[in-house]
């Protein structure tokens, strides 16, 4: 094990349930550095969850390779790499014989390291809480749970697996909050089906789809590579805008009683535009240049990428 | 502490707690390991005191493992006996793991400990290791007794009741190694029961067979202990190399 190997490696993984089916992974390379928050993506069925289970060394590649700390699960490294990740799975089942705190015991038993109560204490989990059998908690409780006993060994790299899906809003933004904390001077891995989630929590994007790896790259340089969109308003409504605009060689549509345009530079174009617009009489009362969503630019790319 | 401990005692934990496993896990030995055999013991002390008196046909030919039954009621109760250890061996850790390992998966909280560093293997291992623990311990005390009773009212040799001591254990062990293979190919409880069904039937009428026809006492007891431990070895590699882990996290 290396003590500067990448958190994360996965090296051409192929995963094969079947060997009559398509593979559930199929050759997925990509790197989560040090220090980086990287979410994975894609439709259901891309592999995610499978990834996931590789990485945490439950299930075995059918060829290719997935590191944690440099470390495989046939090596000797594997379980002190293990040892520095802690995960929440996705929508765990909860037991019903066992309380919040003996299994925040078990976590730590098997860690061996890690404070329960310092652990209980930072997701907001009370002796009340603790004394409760798993099963007995509310679904925002039980993620709290799962939470804890996932950096209940202050782990250096966190994998989540869906940890809002099947929240109410108020609960799914409270645990949004604490994995804000929680990710915070770590490197993490978080698979989501919630963009805005993503984009708020990560940095980086990995996009699955059929169990390839379609798009790797930071949200800034995919912003900085994607065009701005661009809504203007004037008092003579949005056709007259785009009638102006493709009288200068520009192209826009109307949306929502708004011409939008898209444009990789707008501190370049923008100015440009509006003296056009205003020298063409139009009574300009909006422009809002905005960066593309990360929802807009994982639609691109799995949109652009042409299916294998 | 490693993190195998931990993860026996937590199945310990949860074992004591579930009331039907511990039901599973006592009376069904206290049934057939218990009453059944002191009820024949109890039987024969009778007919011991009255005379025994063989209603078998006149010709009648006793396979070879019953051998002098129409002379001796003995013969019949160390059969029964051997036949009553066999099953207890059988059931028992059958129906215990097989519970706990398939509700572990219907509820999914196997998710929880696969997300530890642990793998699936320890997590399976320590489950069974507890209930092959348990079974043992309680299936043992019992055969104990009853083998002080033979021994006390002289229905059997030395020899046979200290070989139905690994009948036992070979039994538990092909029995915890059929609820490993059980476990891993059902989903749910009902095609658990019918796996565990279609397993133990068939192997404990081939139990008693081997009792029936093989060479009568201690003798057979080991080869039905022989042919145990090779199953268990069996349905081992098929649990671990052909099914595999990876079924329950598909």
């Amino acid at each position: 094990m290396s003590e500067t190997a990448a958190p994360i490696d996965v090296r051409a993984v192929v995963k094969r349930f079947d060997p009559r089916a398509k593979p559930a992974l199929d050759g997925a390379t990509f790197t989560v550095q040090q220090g980086r928050r990287a979410c994975l993506l894609g439709p259901n069925g891309a592999g995610k969850t499978t990834l996931i289970r590789i990485l945490t060394g439950a299930l075995a590649p059918t060829s290719g390779a997935a590191s944690i700390f440099g470390a495989t699960p046939d090596t000797r490294a594997w379980e002190e790499a293990r040892r520095r990740v802690g995960v929440v799975p996705q929508l765990p089942g909860m037991y019903r014989d066992l309380t919040g705190c003996e299994y925040l015991e078990l976590v730590q038993g098997v860690y061996g390291r890690g404070d329960v109560d310092a652990a209980a204490k930072t997701l907001g989990l009370t002796r009340k809480h603790l004394r409760r059998n798993m099963a007995e908690l509310s679904g925002g409780w039980q993620r709290r749970l799962t939470l804890a006993a996932a950096l209940l060994c202050e782990p250096e790299l966190i994998v989540l697996d869906e940890p809002t899906v099947g929240l109410d809003p108020v609960a799914a933004r409270e645990v949004i909050a604490m994995l804000r904390d929680a990710m915070k001077s770590r490197t993490a891995l978080l698979c989501t089906h919630n963009l805005a989630e993503a984009e708020a929590l990560c940095d980086a994007v990995v996009v699955l789809r059929d169990g390839r790896v379609v798009l790797d790259d930071t949200i800034d340089a995919m912003k900085k590579r994607a065009p701005a969109h661009v809504s203007l308003g004037a008092a003579q409504g949005p056709q007259a805008i785009v009638e102006t605009l493709r009288a200068i060689g520009l192209e826009a549509t109307v949306q929502d009683d708004r011409a939008v345009m898209l444009t990789a530079e707008p501190e370049q174009t923008l100015p440009g535009v509006l003296r056009a617009l205003v020298a063409n009489n139009l009574d300009v009362f909006e422009c809002v240049a905005s960066p593309p969503t990360l929802e807009e630019l994982f639609l691109r790319a799995v949109k652009d990428e042409p299916r294998p | 502490m490693s993190a195998f401990r931990t993860l026996l005692r937590k199945e310990a934990l949860q074992l004591f707690r579930s009331r039907s496993a511990l039901a599973t896990a006592t009376l069904l030995p206290a049934l057939l390991l218990l009453f059944a055999p002191l009820a024949q013991m109890a039987t024969l002390m009778d007919v011991e005191q009255k005379g025994w008196v063989s209603v078998l046909p006149a010709g009648f030919r006793a396979p070879r493992g019953l051998e002098g039954v129409e002379r001796d009621a003995s013969v019949i109760v160390r059969f029964m006996m051997a036949s009553l250890v066999a099953m207890g061996g059988l059931v028992v850790p059958a129906v215990a793991a097989s519970y706990t390992m398939v509700s572990e998966r219907e509820s999914r909280t196997l998710e929880l400990l696969a997300a530890l560093p642990v793998r699936v293997r320890d997590v399976l291992t320590a489950k069974l290791a507890v209930i092959f623990g348990f079974s043992t311990t309680v299936t043992s005390v019992m055969l104990a007794l009853d083998v002080a009773v033979l021994w006390r009212i002289e229905a059997a040799s030395v020899g046979f009741g200290l070989a139905l001591f690994p009948l036992l254990l070979a039994a538990l062990l092909y029995s915890t190694a059929s609820a490993l293979l059980i476990s891993l190919l059902a989903r749910d409880f009902r095609t658990a029961n019918q796996l565990g069904g279609a397993l133990l039937g068939p192997t404990t009428v081939i139990a008693v067979f081997v009792l029936a026809f093989g060479p009568p006492g201690a003798p057979s007891v080991l080869a039905l202990s022989a042919i145990f431990l090779a199953a268990a070895v069996g349905a081992l590699y098929f649990a671990l190399r052909v099914v595999t882990f990876e079924r329950l996290l598909r």
